[in-house]
């Protein structure tokens, strides 16, 4: 059956559209003369309050999950921190939500809002934990559902990780449609949404942002309540930007004002994300670069016109991890503090590791999010997937890895090592396509806001740019 | 080998055909077609390996090659890896010392 059975063109023309009625949401009025839209405007008129949302979580047994301080973790940090250095690590163990991750935050709000809406279905296109929780959730609403993934290689090889995500959807009684390799999967699920008329129950809608805000909230009381301080720092793992900015957005809505906020993603570097020979070759499906530093440099590529996630807006630094990195500190947490978690939620806690030897003992980090692990997510088929596809195991210099060749493990807790993402890379990545734009002074109040910088800075880094692009 | 009708299984189809793939995706990925895999109960008998319509959990009836039936899960947690026993032993050793 040599066919073609997706008709892109006729999609393309008619995406607009369909997403408006499938998110019951029209962008058009948050837009600004100029290059710009009303953020909070569109964060606010959802018709949800914090307080709702907190009620509908509560009602599903998703939010107010323990957080327990590392002691096991911190101790061990501190043997390679100087005299008076290792902050104290803590651990937003969201692996308890339903359906075992933070996605089940998001989910719990865009499923709600289908449900009042009157749709008789939800979609999401997600290779991840989102997917199990939007399948959880529409089944407890009594909703159909359909999750989208990109699973497998041209030779049918799957990612064992996604094959457990598809696993858990169908468990909750979902419909699964799994694809090969290549962005048309966003034709895919448009064709399902406009075929079902089902809710589009995107990780970018303000629905899916606002369910994380109780996730920063909870931190910041929960701490106020046991050592009387808000965190000197939270580190988010960052891929699409929803979980940094909802965190840092219910951080700042608890008071913790002052509290860092940083991003850590597994450093994939050189992989591409739309290779066919590539998919198979990496160890992490999320919480990597490959999303990380695209999404923070051009938030809206999502599935929605505005993505609600907007990371640049909210995030102080931002840090990477190598695989080998994040495999050995999943091995720890479960060794050292009967944690078995993750992989790919533990990349924040490989980069607090380290971010902890350089704070004070009194300080303290908390990494904000957890999964669970299974057959296919966990690190032993994780690894042994990457070695049955020709990836290198070796212990050495983690820095040294060269994703899609080899993994690199430390050889002791001291190697694990980070590199630091500067932000003004990013913002001058994002700034790009404006450098021969006449911008007015909306466009560049936009953009202060969109960066989290001043005017002048601004300013300052699209003259960079524009020397740069210049030289070249 | 005939399937009879009302059987759950697993179909494969090809969405894009190689041609038609956008030419800005990397080599790999543009040469071969865009595919989906969906699973279901067979509306008819359908013979394995030739294009059958099933019902799909959502009530949509879509077509494809029958790829496999009553499909089951096969991921696992892999094989033996020697490297986490290493990264284990260093793990305690570093945290709790030797055994004495």
């Amino acid at each position: 059956m040599m066919i073609d059975t997706l008709d892109i063109k006729g999609l393309d023309r008619r995406k607009y559209n369909i997403i408006k009625k499938s998110v019951g949401l029209d962008y058009k009025k948050f837009e600004r003369p100029g290059i710009g839209f009303d953020y909070d405007q569109m964060m606010n008129d959802t018709g949800v309050s914090f307080e709702d949302v907190k009620d509908i979580q509560k009602k599903v047994m998703v939010g107010n999950t323990p957080l327990i301080e590392l002691n096991n973790i911190t101790k061990y940090a501190r043997k390679f921190s100087k005299e008076g250095y290792g902050a104290r690590i803590f651990l937003k163990d969201e692996a308890s939500n339903l359906s075992g991750s933070f996605k089940a935050r998001r989910a719990a709000i865009s499923i709600h809002q289908a449900k009042k809406m009157g749709y008789k279905g939800v979609i999401a296109a997600t290779s991840g934990n989102y997917g199990a929780a939007v399948a959880a959730l529409a089944a407890k609403h009594g909703l159909k559902c359909i999750i989208v993934q990109e699973c497998f290689d041209s030779n049918n090889v799957a990612q064992p990780e996604i094959l457990e995500k598809a696993r858990a959807c169908e468990a909750y009684g979902a419909e699964v449609i799994q694809l090969s390799v290549g962005p048309e999967l966003f034709y895919a699920f448009l064709d399902l949404l406009e075929k079902t008329g089902y809710f589009n129950a995107s990780l970018y809608s303000p629905y899916g942002i606002m369910g994380i805000e109780t996730l920063g909230y909870e931190i910041a009381n929960e701490l106020t309540v046991s050592e009387g301080k808000f965190p000197e720092a939270v580190i988010c793992t960052n891929a699409g930007g929803g979980n940094l900015t909802g965190t840092a957005r219910g951080l700042l809505r608890a008071g913790a004002k002052e509290t860092k906020v940083y991003g850590a993603s597994v450093n994939l570097q050189g992989l591409h994300m739309a290779s066919d020979l590539d998919f198979n070759r990496k160890s992490f499906t999320t919480g990597h670069t490959g999303f990380g530093i695209p999404f923070a440099t051009n938030p809206d590529r999502s599935d929605v016109p505005r993505s609600a996630g907007r990371p640049m807006r909210y995030m102080d630094r931002y840090f990477t991890v190598n695989q080998g990195s994040v495999f050995f500190i999943t091995e720890a947490l479960a060794i050292l503090e009967g944690l078995e978690r993750g992989p790919a939620g533990n990349t924040s806690l490989a980069v607090a590791f380290k971010l902890a030897q350089t704070m004070k003992k009194d300080e303290i980090i908390v990494v904000q999010e957890s999964e669970y692990t299974g057959a296919g997510k966990h690190h032993q088929p994780q690894l042994s997937f990457a070695r049955n596809n020709k990836v290198d195991l070796i212990f050495g210099n983690p820095l040294e890895e060269i994703p899609g060749k080899n993994i690199i493990f430390p050889k002791s807790g001291k190697d694990i090592d980070i590199r630091e993402i500067p932000l003004d890379k990013i913002r001058k990545s994002y700034l790009r396509k404006y450098n021969d734009k006449s911008l007015t002074d909306e466009d560049i109040k936009f953009l202060c806001d969109e960066l989290k910088i001043s005017n002048t800075n601004v300013t300052k880094l699209i003259q960079e740019v524009n020397n740069e692009r210049k030289k070249r | 080998m005939l399937v009879e009708k009302g059987k759950f299984v697993r179909i494969r189809s090809h969405l894009i055909l190689p041609e038609n793939r956008n030419t800005d995706l990397p080599e790999s990925t543009q040469k071969v077609p865009y595919k989906m895999w969906a699973k279901g109960y067979l509306l008819d008998e359908a013979e394995l390996y030739e294009e059958s319509t099933i019902v799909t959990a959502t009530n949509r009836v879509i077509t494809g090659i029958l790829k496999e039936v009553e499909p089951k899960y096969k991921h696992s947690f892999g094989d033996f890896v020697t490297e986490i026993n290493v990264m284990r032993s260093i793990i305690l050793k570093e945290v709790w010392g030797n055994d004495d």
